[in-house]
């Protein structure tokens, strides 16, 4: 097959419909200072098909590419990076779901995601794991027809938000064994504490600790078989494959937008007598920053198409995940630089999203992590700890 | 730092012993404050440490530049709340040497006592970098000056007593009709309103509206058209200065970085063994070198009355860039503790991208250093 580097002419009615969708509809100033994403965007979202384009038609879902996923989070990420965040954890969750979950499970919580009736998080992370997923101590028991789950996960991304949880958490944490199931816990059960986290930026995303004490849910929440939870959370949780993707493809939206600010801003100011854009310090800058953004867009739609064809893209995800996000909070502070004192304050929207974007330096496992992903497929398992080529093996 | 004498080494001491017991306490709360608390200022104050220009007369005790580099480096490791304060104490004194003495005594000794306020308006909303684009208008009137404008990104602004900015005295002259006015910012005819910024959230930046204020003449400093070249002098201070209150963030982060990555493990070993971890810090720990020493570079030659122009505009942007990419960094070491409002370094980040506008871009700095060392022919013209 010829190599084509355009979308088809769905693809290019999908990203107007999403354009014309956020430019009508993400204008609240309510997302901007709410830690959550109203439910009335999250409903119109699963109504327009935007949640659902990876779960199965019997729940929900409407069949799309990844390539296509990609197309509407980028749109989404011009207009609000907290949306287009919200977006990319619904994929990483239908994924999940629809991959492991059981029929009760696909029917109630599935669907509603996909129709953006509920909202779901990944409690994985805790506070002394970080990026190392084998070392959760979060602990599930059987008590006769039901689990009961307990553990603290911090920081979790939608947590004050959802309606539940997927939790990763073991059989024995004590032994010191990686062997770790996946659950899901609707979060109103009795026995969940939440406390807010209050960051830098991305404040839609809600980030917060979640404590679960003795939580008792049913058997068929389990979400993949017993001891499938790491390969689980490798493939489709932490190491995500398409939310390492769509952190870029959100970073690449971003940019657009802050390059079009930087671009009509120096047009339209004068100093010395001439407009800025005269500036090959200005004009250069910006040309530099294109070719950037140029790059790891496409690098994130070739990602994606590898990932829709079943092809290996593990390096190829995470150099999305790592790279991306670097040119997003470069671009979009030479954009605000460009406005000089005015790119500084909440008049225009540059600062906040040069916070917004800094989560994506971290989220996943940050640069360093991807490295070693890179790194493991590039040269080979000599190249990273034993821990992590244990885990990041073959199941990747 | 090799050229450190001993009075600045036991400055250096008093500084830290000072800052440490008397603005380490909710300094972390202080830096989210649209202000700055009035308790620091009068620390401040008491210490000295807001008349370092103010000639002894007056109830200051005058120091060299090197000195005031020391107090915004050691202040700002604590405290970065009160940074553009300091600053404005340290410009303004140094421009009223040319002012009446009627204007002297009437504000420096209350300026360095911390209860009057003052601070400085050159921007404008029409001219950012480019200083002699200034639309604020002085008309001679009968004793009076009457002034009309707008001076924009006031560091300090909401919170001052009063303001020392430039206006056109005469048109079409260009740098030779700006002229240096103290305004009280109680007379008739100011407004102002304020920024919601990023980050230097304590320095309330604030725009500064001027409708016809009848001002007495003897607030005018200096001579008429005497207010560009005062004004850019103060700036070869003032640049220096602000990177190493930067400089000073940057350190406090580093410090904390250094415990971190010894405290916090992953797969099985502390973070600082990975060499993506440990040579990030070694990277910025040279870059926060380098940058000290371009800055103290740059205070030493004004000490020694050498010109200082082009080291100072090289420090300001090589330190600031260094200082922002140095805290983005760290934040990236601390991960999603770094991003939370828990830890200092998100807000000091915030603040570090600011001091990247402020007192002159890397594009203005350039535009100096390209001037100096290829010819003023060089320069942009209109």
């Amino acid at each position: 097959m010829a190599m084509e580097f355009q979308f088809s002419e769905e693809q290019k009615l999908l990203q107007w419909a999403v354009n014309d969708f956020a430019q009508k509809e993400l204008t609240e100033e309510e997302l901007y200072t709410c830690d959550y994403v109203p439910q009335g965007i999250i409903e119109k979202m699963g109504t327009l098909g935007f949640l659902g384009l990876k779960a199965p038609e019997e729940y929900g879902g409407t069949a799309g590419t990844w390539v296509e996923v990609g197309i509407l989070d980028e749109e989404i990420a011009k207009r609000n990076i907290a949306v287009a965040h919200l977006v990319m954890r619904s994929y990483e969750i239908t994924s999940i779901l629809a991959g492991y979950g059981t029929e009760s499970v696909k029917t109630e919580w599935l669907a509603g995601v996909a129709k953006g009736r509920k909202v779901g998080c990944i409690a994985a992370t805790e506070p002394g794991s970080g990026s190392n997923i084998i070392g959760i101590k979060a602990s599930i028991s059987r008590d006769n027809d039901s689990y009961l789950v307990s553990g603290e996960k911090v920081p979790v991304s939608f947590g004050m938000q959802a309606d539940f949880a997927i939790v990763f958490a073991k059989t024995d944490p004590c032994a010191g064994s990686n062997e770790m199931s996946a659950f899901l816990v609707p979060l109103d059960l009795p026995g969940i504490t939440k406390a807010s986290i209050r960051n830098m930026g991305l404040y839609g995303s809600g980030v917060g600790s979640i404590v679960f004490d003795q939580v008792r849910i049913p058997l068929e929440y389990r979400i993949g078989e017993q001891g499938e939870g790491l390969d689980i959370n490798v493939r489709l949780g932490l190491y995500s494959s398409s939310s390492q993707i769509l952190s870029g493809i959100i970073s690449m939206g971003a940019c657009q937008e802050a390059l079009n600010l930087a671009v009509s801003y120096s047009k339209k100011r004068f100093a010395f007598g001439r407009p800025l854009a005269k500036f090959q310090a200005i004009s250069g800058k910006i040309a530099e920053d294109v070719t950037l953004v140029e790059a790891g867009r496409w690098s994130c739609y070739r990602a994606l198409w590898l990932k829709e064809q079943n092809l290996p893209h593990a390096k190829e995800a995470a150099m999305c995940s790592w790279w991306c996000p670097k040119v997003g909070y470069d671009v979009i502070k030479d954009a605000l630089l460009i406005h000089g004192h005015t790119g500084y304050t909440d008049d225009l929207p540059l600062e906040r999203m040069l916070r917004d974007i800094t989560a994506f330096r971290i989220i996943g496992g940050g640069d360093q992590l991807m490295k070693l992903i890179i790194a493991s497929k590039a040269i080979g398992g000599i190249a990273v700890p034993d821990d992590f080529a244990a885990y990041i093996g073959d199941s990747y | 730092m090799v050229f450190f004498t001993e009075n600045h080494k036991r400055f250096r001491s008093e500084v830290q012993e000072f800052a440490t017991k008397a603005l380490a306490p909710g300094a972390k709360e202080r830096a989210k404050l649209d202000h700055i608390s009035g308790e620091v200022i009068s620390k401040l104050a008491e210490a000295g440490l807001l008349g370092l220009t103010t000639p002894s007369q007056y109830g200051g005790r005058p120091s060299d530049s090197v000195t005031l580099g020391i107090m915004f480096e050691e202040v700002c490791k604590v405290d970065f709340s009160p940074m553009l304060l300091l600053l404005s104490h340290v410009m303004i004194p140094l421009m009223m040497e040319w002012a009446s003495r009627e204007l002297r005594e009437e504000w420096l000794p209350a300026l360095a006592r911390g209860e009057k306020l003052v601070c400085f308006g050159n921007t404008e909303p029409d001219c950012g970098s480019d200083g002699t684009a200034i639309k604020t208008r002085a008309v001679y009137d009968q004793d009076h000056y009457i002034l009309s404008g707008e001076k924009t990104s006031v560091s300090v602004g909401m919170q001052a007593d009063v303001i020392a900015l430039t206006a056109v005295t005469q048109e079409n002259i260009g740098s030779r009709g700006i002229t240096c006015f103290l305004v009280p910012l109680d007379l008739a005819g100011v407004s102002r309103s304020r920024f919601v910024d990023m980050g230097c959230l304590p320095a309330g930046r604030a725009s500064i509206f001027l409708s016809e204020v009848r001002l007495p003449e003897k607030y005018r400093i200096g001579g008429e058209g005497e207010g560009f070249a005062k004004v850019m002098n103060g700036f070869d201070i003032t640049r220096a200065l602000v990177v190493l209150a930067t400089l000073g963030l940057a350190e406090a982060s580093m410090g904390e970085a250094l415990d971190y990555v010894k405290r916090r493990t992953l797969f099985g070993t502390p973070i600082g063994h990975f060499e993506g971890v440990s040579f990030k810090l070694a990277e910025c720990m040279t870059l926060i070198q380098a940058s000290k020493l371009l800055s103290y570079q740059a205070l030493k030659l004004r000490d020694e009355g050498l010109p200082h122009t082009k080291e100072t505009a090289m420090a300001k942007w090589f330190a600031a860039e260094s200082a922002a990419n140095v805290m983005h960094e760290i934040l990236l070491i601390f991960g999603n503790e770094g991003y939370s409002e828990k830890n200092p370094i998100e807000q000091r980040l915030r603040d570090a991208i600011g001091l990247l506008i402020g007192d002159g871009t890397a594009e203005i700095m350039k535009l100096i250093i390209a001037r100096e060392i290829l010819g003023g022919r060089f320069m942009p013209t209109m």
